[in-house]
């Protein structure tokens, strides 16, 4: 199976955020490293060429594009030598197979807010801090379909103690997990965060981190995740 | 399991076909994948096989229940509104009664299912109203082992695959017509306007559906189903989309 390191990981969310198009390995090495948060543009010494951040040097990408036109998730035009994604469902698939939500659950930071869910919700949209919300309560924006009061979300690495408090004042336990309606999961990846998508006001992870999490939860979050897959193919999302 | 499958489908599809009744075969016929297979099998092409039997009717003529009489002979089982069963365990290859196959382990358990079709709507049966074109003049009869088989002509199995496909939410089966679709639009050059001697656009298509197609073809070049179909073919992918993009 495809090995994903975080870079790896990052290159299909750009390709999957950009599945409507067709593309270069440098545009892809540069809009990588653009939601990477690397530098901008550099030059090829004595020349206006421009190269990515070598952050994301060219061989490891190339080797990884290969491998992914190998397996058929993305295939190559010929006569322009770009790619487009050919098996978006899969590789979000992928995604969720090196990335389980369950074991991101397990680590994550559990509250127990007195509201519902949409009150809680808005509660930690009123933080001011960053945050993009995941599984149900991401979903639930785009199509209203389960009934939960548990609220995920994804928040920067080393902002616990901010969270901490702003949630306890406001009346919210911290929890375990059996307890919790509020999940917090931290992650040192910017772009969960940075990608994040605004909808009626709420942060959302980027679409294909929301649908490898709902798929990898699985029952109602599976059924979900179909559902959104479908629109999100159709471009109605 | 495969093979299998593959077998004993097209021994069942010969058997029922063989006991028709004279006057009744220009009233039933194949439709699907397996009429698929033939018809580009008269034209020594060959395609891929199918798992499941589909057949068609004129209510109008024959009645449904001996239809059903038929199949009943033959040992399926109603399974659901209009589609039969036969198990089989998949080592042994023996038939497994309808006691048996309850309790047969699934992974161990091969089906085959025969579905009947009518076009117009009445109980127990798929309604597909193509079939009113059938039973028209779209028709043709193509030989399957000796036996005259009434099919639906090359036009309207490219209709019939242009309307499932779309609708089509089991993946197997998404990626079967496609597979099916491009091999009738590939082997039949008569149904084609040309331009400098190439393929430009199928011609007696109507509008609707192909414009419905093409919206759906952006989605499977992206959801896998484009990728598969391929495989099944054997065919590179851009051959595959490029000849669907002309619909």
């Amino acid at each position: 199976m495809l090995e994903l390191t975080e870079k790896r990981l990052m290159s299909v969310i750009w390709i999957l955020e950009n599945k409507n198009k067709s593309w270069s390995v440098y545009e892809m090495r540069k809009g990588t490293a653009k939601m990477l948060g690397a530098d901008d543009m550099v030059y090829k010494k004595g020349t206006r060429v421009p190269i990515v951040n070598l952050s994301l040097t060219y061989r490891p990408v190339l080797d990884f594009v290969k491998e992914l036109e190998k397996s058929r998730f993305i295939l190559k035009d010929e006569r322009t030598s770009e790619y487009s994604v050919a098996r978006v469902p899969d590789l979000v698939k992928l995604v969720s197979l090196a990335r389980p939500v369950t074991s991101l659950i397990d680590k994550a930071i559990g509250y127990k807010s007195p509201l519902d869910f949409e009150g809680t919700m808005r509660l930690v949209q009123a933080s001011g801090l960053e945050y993009s919300f995941t599984m149900f309560a991401g979903s639930e924006l785009y199509r209203s379909y389960v009934m939960t009061d548990q609220v995920h979300a994804y928040i920067r690495e080393g902002d616990e103690k901010k969270w901490e408090e702003y949630l306890l004042p406001k009346k919210c336990l911290r929890a375990e997990k059996a307890h919790a309606n509020i999940f917090l999961l931290p992650t040192k990846n910017e772009v969960l965060i940075r990608q994040a998508r605004k909808l009626k006001g709420f942060s959302i992870a980027p679409t294909p981190i929301l649908l490898s999490d709902l798929w990898s939860f699985g029952g109602l979050g599976e059924e979900q995740a179909r559902f959104l897959m479908d629109a999100w193919l159709e471009n109605r999302m | 399991m495969e093979r299998l499958l593959f077998k004993k489908s097209n021994e069942l599809l010969q058997d029922f076909f063989k006991a028709l009744a004279k006057e009744e075969a220009s009233h039933i016929g194949l439709m699907g994948g397996w009429a698929v297979h033939y018809t580009l099998k008269s034209r020594g092409v060959v395609h891929l096989e199918s798992r499941d039997i589909d057949i068609f009717f004129d209510p109008a003529k024959i009645k449904p229940s001996a239809i059903e009489g038929k199949l009943e002979k033959m040992g399926f089982h109603r399974h659901s509104t209009f589609r039969w069963a036969k198990y089989f365990d998949s080592d042994s290859e023996k038939e497994l009664t309808m006691e048996q196959a309850k309790t047969h382990p699934i992974y161990e358990t091969s089906t085959i299912y025969f579905d009947i079709a009518t076009p117009i709507k009445i109980m127990h049966m798929m309604p597909e109203p193509l079939l009113k074109k059938v039973f028209g003049k779209e028709k043709q009869f193509i030989s399957i082992s000796g036996i005259n088989v009434m099919v639906p002509n090359p036009i309207t199995l490219i209709r019939m695959k242009l309307k499932s496909a779309p609708e089509r939410n089991n993946e197997f089966k998404r990626t079967k017509d496609i597979a099916d679709l491009y091999a009738l639009l590939e082997n039949h050059p008569e149904l084609w306007a040309l331009k400098e001697g190439q393929k430009e656009k199928p011609k007696n298509l109507e509008k609707k559906p192909a414009q419905k197609f093409r919206e759906k073809l952006a989605v499977f070049k992206k959801d896998g189903t484009i990728v598969a179909s391929a495989a099944m073919l054997k065919i590179d992918e851009k051959k595959l989309a490029r000849l669907l993009e002309k619909i």
